[in-house]
Order: structure tokens, then sequence, then C-alpha cells
């Protein structure tokens, strides 16, 4: 479109030189200024409806496309699907908190609902609350270490889908946290005790066991 | 448990922290044996870790720490922290810092070392990010091949270095952000001791228990400057206005300058310092941003002067902690309440005394006048041991005059705390 205007646009102002230029072959001196003096103004307004043209299919453009909704006063909403079908819609900065959507969106996969699809709803909705108060509260240190304390009386499988979660999604405060509250739950247990605690089947022959307690022997007397 | 992915444990172990507890979780299931070898960052040997480290000989500690380190395979943060330790000898010690050389980011070691190693020379240094040394010496920092260009954070405690090898350990760490030095043993090679350190990126230093003649610290982007413990002749401080937190603590020093660098500041906090008021009148005057004013503990040069706390709230506006306690002096206190000012943003007023009198009393009453929306009221004591009657009497009218003085202001919290 544009292209066609300009092409008309020089078409019609070369076709004004040839005439001028016919023009001045034919009388010269104060005639031919007074044609050339018409064409100035003309060959402006042409330019000036161009422009206007232009500007006014760039703005029509820009409003249908959905980065104007960004330049709005309501924050972008991203929607992420639990493995189990449900749906939840969070604001695009709390989404932003877990590295793996972040990558998703600015690699512009992330127009329509998100699938996560190893987190199930109940775990995806402790995460969104977890993100939501650490955008919300980023300067209060204490009021977050109290909320993280709160966040983390769970039980144990809960715990073990947080870390699965965080883990997928690439949330790296999260994971700290579920890992430290592991790790403070380890502390003082000898290895049978930390079996029973996490169910973890103990899958060593009894020759490997023997090699570990000679390695370290100074751990297990 | 079964699908956590061997990363994960090994985050988890690494948060375990104590070299011990880390083995016996690593005696769990195989997973958790391949975590705790390639996937372990972060291991400490503490005294305070396992009681039994404390009857163990040095010998049979270096061989614990030497086996348990070799077994591992991407350490990143070593902590060697052992109180009761004289002495490690150098060849485990070269050892470990070998090993660890090309992963380790954090190292805490604080055990003398005989003989003496260069440590700044055997320890990672290409990604090293925190370095914390005590007990140690430091002697020959060649900075044009021994850089540590992650080096964030500087902790020497009890360690001998001479001025010169740590103003050039400075320069070789082009990113250091905190530098604490405590208790020092500064080596002069000149009858003058004088330290000069500078560093652009620096933001916090903390020194303390420092002696030396003449301290100068040239530091562009400082904000932090706490000293603490120190005797100093002259302390100058060279920066371009970006100091926020001023912190002097027990200190003695005859020239204190801290150059035209007032107007950022946001905290001064000073204790137990004489000092002249004007001269720190005129030092501190231009910070218009001050936030929390402590003067604690402070004696005043010239035994008749009286600072009126209507400058105080003139020059510095935005003051919303205010501390002051007070020397008993002849009748009058140190902080004159003359004039009719108001302090406007004062949340939290901290004031203390060292001898309780009905001076106090009217004090803190003609104070919390002037306070529009204080929130907290905070009362230091010193209460000395044999409590003579008329203490005990003062003490009981300053209760009483307490009481009926909060009941006009219901909103203000108040906290007693006494010593």
């Amino acid at each position: 479109m544009l292209y066609a205007i300009f092409g008309v646009q020089t078409f019609l102002q070369r076709d004004l030189e040839l005439r001028n230029l016919s023009l001045f072959n034919r009388r010269k001196g104060f005639s031919y200024l007074f044609q050339k003096s018409l064409l100035f103004p003309f060959s402006i307004s042409f330019f000036l409806s161009q422009g206007f043209i232009y500007l006014f299919l760039l703005s029509s453009r820009k409003s249908s496309s959905p980065a104007a909704i960004m330049s709005s006063s309501s924050p972008k909403m991203i929607t992420l699907q639990s493995s189990d079908g449900e749906t939840f819609e969070v604001e695009e900065a709390v989404a932003m908190e877990s590295r793996t959507i972040k990558h998703m969106i600015e690699d512009d996969c992330a127009n329509s609902s998100i699938p996560i699809p190893n987190v199930t709803s109940n775990t995806l909705t402790k995460v969104i609350e977890y993100c939501k108060k650490h955008v919300e509260a980023k300067s209060d240190e204490e009021g977050l270490k109290s909320f993280d304390a709160e966040f983390m009386k769970i039980d144990k499988d809960t715990l073990y889908d947080l870390l699965m979660a965080s883990n997928y999604l690439d949330i790296k405060s999260l994971l700290d946290l579920g890992c430290q509250t592991v790790a403070d739950k380890i502390k003082g247990k000898n290895p049978e005790e930390i079996r029973k605690e996490f169910g973890i089947k103990n899958d060593f022959t009894p020759e490997e066991e023997e090699e570990i307690r000679k390695e370290s022997p100074w751990v297990f007397d | 448990m079964e699908c956590l992915p061997v990363e994960v444990i090994g985050n988890i172990l690494s948060r375990l922290g104590a070299a011990r507890d880390v083995l016996i979780a690593s005696a769990t299931c195989r997973k958790w044996r391949e975590a705790s070898k390639n996937h372990l960052h972060a291991l400490r040997f503490s005294s305070n870790d396992w009681p039994v480290y404390h009857d163990l000989t040095t010998t049979k500690l270096e061989i614990i720490i030497t086996q348990t380190i070799f077994q591992t395979n991407a350490l990143q943060c070593l902590s060697i922290i052992m109180d009761d330790v004289d002495e490690f000898s150098a060849a485990p010690v070269i050892a470990w810092l070998m090993y660890t050389r090309d992963t380790l980011r954090q190292l805490h070691y604080n055990v003398t070392t005989t003989p003496n190693i260069n440590i700044l020379e055997k320890c990672s240094r290409h990604k090293l990010e925190v370095l914390r040394l005590a007990h140690n010496t430091i002697t020959g920092v060649e900075p044009t091949y021994q850089k540590f260009p992650c080096l964030r954070l500087l902790a020497l405690s009890y360690v001998s270095i001479s001025a010169l090898d740590l103003s050039l350990l400075l320069t070789a760490c082009p990113k250091i952000e905190v530098l604490t030095l405590v208790s020092l043993d500064v080596v002069m090679s000149d009858p003058q001791a004088t330290m000069e350190l500078s560093s652009n990126s620096l933001k916090d230093i903390n020194v303390e228990a420092i002696s030396l003649d003449k301290f100068i610290l040239e530091a562009d982007s400082l904000e932090k400057l706490h000293l603490k413990d120190c005797t100093l002749e002259v302390f100058e401080l060279v920066c371009k206005g970006s100091l926020k937190l001023l912190r002097i603590d027990d200190v003695s020093v005859i020239h204190l300058d801290i150059g035209e660098s007032a107007e950022n500041l946001e905290v001064v906090d000073v204790g137990n310092f004489t000092i002249m008021w004007a001269k720190f009148h005129h030092m501190i005057s231009k910070s218009s941003k001050l936030r929390r004013l402590r003067l604690w503990g402070v004696v005043f040069d010239d035994d008749d002067e009286i600072v009126e706390i209507e400058t105080i709230s003139a020059c510095f506006p935005l003051l919303s902690h205010l501390s002051l306690s007070y020397d008993l002096r002849e009748a009058a206190l140190q902080y004159g309440l003359q004039g009719s000012f108001q302090l406007e943003n004062i949340v939290v007023l901290e004031l203390g005394w060292t001898v309780i009198t009905d001076l106090f009393s009217h004090w803190v009453a003609g104070l919390l006048e002037r306070c529009t929306i204080l929130r907290k009221l905070v009362i230091y004591g010193i209460v000395s041991e044999t409590k003579t009657p008329e203490e005990c009497h003062a003490l009981a009218n300053f209760s009483s005059f307490m009481i009926k003085l909060m009941r006009k202001y219901p909103d203000v919290e108040v906290q007693f705390i006494y010593e």
C-alpha cells in the first residue's frame, strides 16, 4: 500500500516535471516560475497525506497486536495447566519466578496455556502461593522468613512433590528451601533411621556395605 | 523420594554440611552415595558438629579430612573450623587446597598451619568468591600473577600480614565488596605504622581491634564503615559521597576524617567515643538524609558543651530513629531541649541512663512531647549491683513517673532494658 502511494506520487511528480519541462520549452520566465511554485505545495501536500495514511495504518496494526495489551494498566496473565487438567491464571511476574516458564515466555511459546505435565494441581497451587508471596513482599526479609517457616510445615509427600516441581520449574529459592527442610530432618539420624523416615530402599550388597564401613571407619564406630 | 534426581540429593547433602552427617546419609542407598561423591558442593569440618572431634589427635583429624575431601569431586565450599586444634601440618593442608583448586568458591579455614604455607598461592583463585582466614600468616603477595577475579568477601582474623601485602592483596581483588579485618597483627617495616588501602569496588568495611598510627582508606563506592575497638591516631576516608552507614564503637582516634562524603549518610551510630561536638557536627551536618542517629556513651571533649536537640532536628529532618544516652553532668543534661521544635518523623526513640535522676524523667517527658508520630520508646538503664536506698528510691520514682507519663501516649509501645 505504501509502495503504491509512493509509486503514484513519483509518477505524478515526474509527470509534472515533464510537463514543466515542456512549459519551460514553450515559454520561460515568470509563467515558468509560477508553474514551479504550484508544484511545491502540491508535492508537500502529497507527502503529508502519505504520512498520515502511513501513521493511521501503523496505529491500527499496533492496536490489534497482543503487545498493546502490555502497555495498558492491567498486568499480563499467564495460564498454567497442571497434569490433571486444572488451569491457573497467574500474573506474568509471578510466573517468571520459574526459570523454565521464563524461558518459555521469552522464546514466545507461551501464548496459550502452558502445560506442566509432571505437577499436580495441589502442588501447583502451593508453588503459585510461594511465588506470589515472594514477588509481593520482595523487600521484607523478616516477613519472608516467617512465611517460609510456616510454608514448610507440610507432610513429607507434599514436600517431595514440591521438590520435584521446583526442580522441574527451576525455582531456585523454593528448591533450596525444600532441600534445607529435608536436610534438617536428616540431621542426627543413622542410616537405618534415614531410610525409614524417607522410605528409601537399601540397594547395597553386603560387600558394598562392608566397603563403605571400611572407607570411613571413624563415622560408623 | 525415589524419583528425586541425584542433583537434588546433592543439594540436600550440601545443606547438611557437616562431614560426618553427609557420610552417614550417603550410606543409605546407591543414589545417595553417588550424590555424595559427584554432586556434593559444600563440606564442613567444624568442632561444633561432633563432640568426638575433641578426642581425636591432630594426625587422625588430618587423615579424616583428607580422606573425606578426596572422596568428593566438585566441592565448592570448604569449611575447616577447628577451634581446639593447635595446628595442622603443611602437607595435608596443601593437599586439600590443591585437590579442590579447580572448583572451590568458598574457603573458610581457621587453623594455624606449620610450617607456614602461602595459602593464597595454593588455593583456588579463579573461582574463589569468599575467603575467610584466621590464625595464619600471609606473606609475599604478588598481584601480578596472583589475582582473585571473583573474590567478593575477604575476612581476616588474627592474621599476621604486612600493611603493604594487605594493600597489594586488595588491588588483586577487583570485585571485592566486603572486607572484614579483626585483630590483625600488622607487621610494619617502617617505624610509623601506616596502612593505606585502596579499592574501587569496596562497599563494606569492618575493622576490629586494630592499632595503627595512620589508616588511610580510599574507597569510592564505600557504603558501610564500621570501626570497633581500634586505637588509631589518624583515620582518613577518601570516598565520593556514597557512604551510607557509619558505625564507631569504642574507638580511640585523635583525628577522624570522613571527608566531604556525608551527603548520603543514612545511619550514624557512635558509641563510647570522645568527640568534639563542633567538629563532629561539621562532619555530619550535611547528611540531610540521615534516618538513624545513635549517640551512646559519647563523651564531649569540652565539659561545658551542651548539644541542643533542636540542632539535631534541624539538620536531619528525615530522622526516624534516635538513640541518646546521657552521662550525668553538673546540673544539666548533655542534650538540651531549648527551643520549640518538633521531631516530626521519629518513630523509635531509645533513651538511656547510667545514673538515674529526676532530670532524666523530665528529659524523657520533654522529648516525648515533641515527637508527633512516635511508635516505640525503649529505656535503657544500668542498675548497679549494690543498691543504695537513694538509688532504689530514685528508681521507684522513675517508675511511677513513667506510668503517669505513658498514660498520655497510649499508642506508644514502651520497653525497659536494664543491665
